[in-house]
């Protein structure tokens, strides 16, 4: 007796809810949901994509980087990517050559090129030295190298 | 009269699977578009010489293939080479450093043993 009462009785609550259950039990979902998106909206941040991906180097430097003129990629097989344009490393001389010229005209004070490097981390010291061996070719003001924080 | 009761709770406002669809899409978004990346500047010499000329005293760091470290000639490794640094500083404040790498050094290792000499209170990577 006394068991069949107990089992009534816990029948019975979900007999009226069921018709909304399907939507009551959702909720839980979209709150957890909701929360993830207010994560990524607010602590990642959106930048347009690099047109060659690099996995940069991590290091210990506290400086964070200025808004750069210019961006260079520099993968790991030696291509190059800037802007939009992707040209293995021995063109790069002539493509700084035409940067400066239009730079130069388009601005009368300019105060020379600043550049950043992006590049991978097994990109060997010889391919970057033939790099900025090229910026100080082309006498860019300022180089900086762009790493990510050590975690 | 029942039928109506019974439709009249079900009909109430906009039902929860359009916003879940709207949510799920703006999460796959954001997902996918942002990143995590905290960056971080190393100033690189842009003269390739040094800012100061040949007359000061320089100190030479030399990184090999196999990842092993000189200081001015003298092997060291890696931990050691702030501290090694410092103390010349502290000696002679004009100092400039310079990093010689050998053709197959990946620039993680490069990274590594430039932060050692920001450490040391060094500022522009001087690579040649």
């Amino acid at each position: 007796m006394k068991l069949q009462r107990t089992e009534r009785r816990s029948i019975k609550p979900f007999a009226p809810s069921r018709r909304d259950r399907s939507d009551e039990s959702l909720i839980p979902l979209i709150n957890i949901v909701f929360l993830i998106l207010i994560f990524f909206m607010i602590a990642g941040r959106m930048e347009a994509p690099d047109p060659i991906l690099v996995d940069p180097p991590v290091s210990t430097s506290p400086t964070r980087p200025s808004p750069p003129q210019l961006i260079l990629v520099l993968a790991a097989d030696g291509r190059i990517a800037a802007g939009d344009e992707i040209m293995e490393s021995q063109h790069l001389d002539e493509w700084l050559a035409r940067k400066l010229t239009s730079q130069v005209s388009g601005d009368a004070n300019h105060q020379g090129l600043q550049i950043s490097l992006k590049a991978d981390t097994g990109v060997r010291a010889d391919q970057l030295q033939s790099v900025l061996n090229s910026l100080r070719r082309a006498s860019v003001q300022k180089i900086t190298l762009l790493t990510t924080r050590r975690p | 009269m029942r039928l109506e009761l019974a439709s009249r709770p079900h009909r109430s406002g906009i039902g929860l699977t359009p916003l879940i669809d709207v949510v799920f899409i703006l999460l796959l978004f954001f997902m996918l578009a942002s990143h995590f990346h905290q960056w971080r500047a190393l100033t690189v010499s842009a003269t390739g010489q040094g800012a100061t000329g040949a007359a000061t005293p320089a100190v030479l760091v030399r990184v090999h293939n196999d990842g092993s470290i000189d200081l001015s000639g003298g092997p060291t490794s890696i931990g050691a080479l702030s501290t090694k640094l410092a103390y010349n500083l502290q000696r002679n404040p004009a100092l400039a450093v310079q990093i010689e790498s050998d053709g197959g050094v990946p620039l993680q290792t490069l990274v590594e043993v430039f932060d050692q000499l920001h450490a040391a209170g060094i500022s522009e990577m001087n690579l040649r």
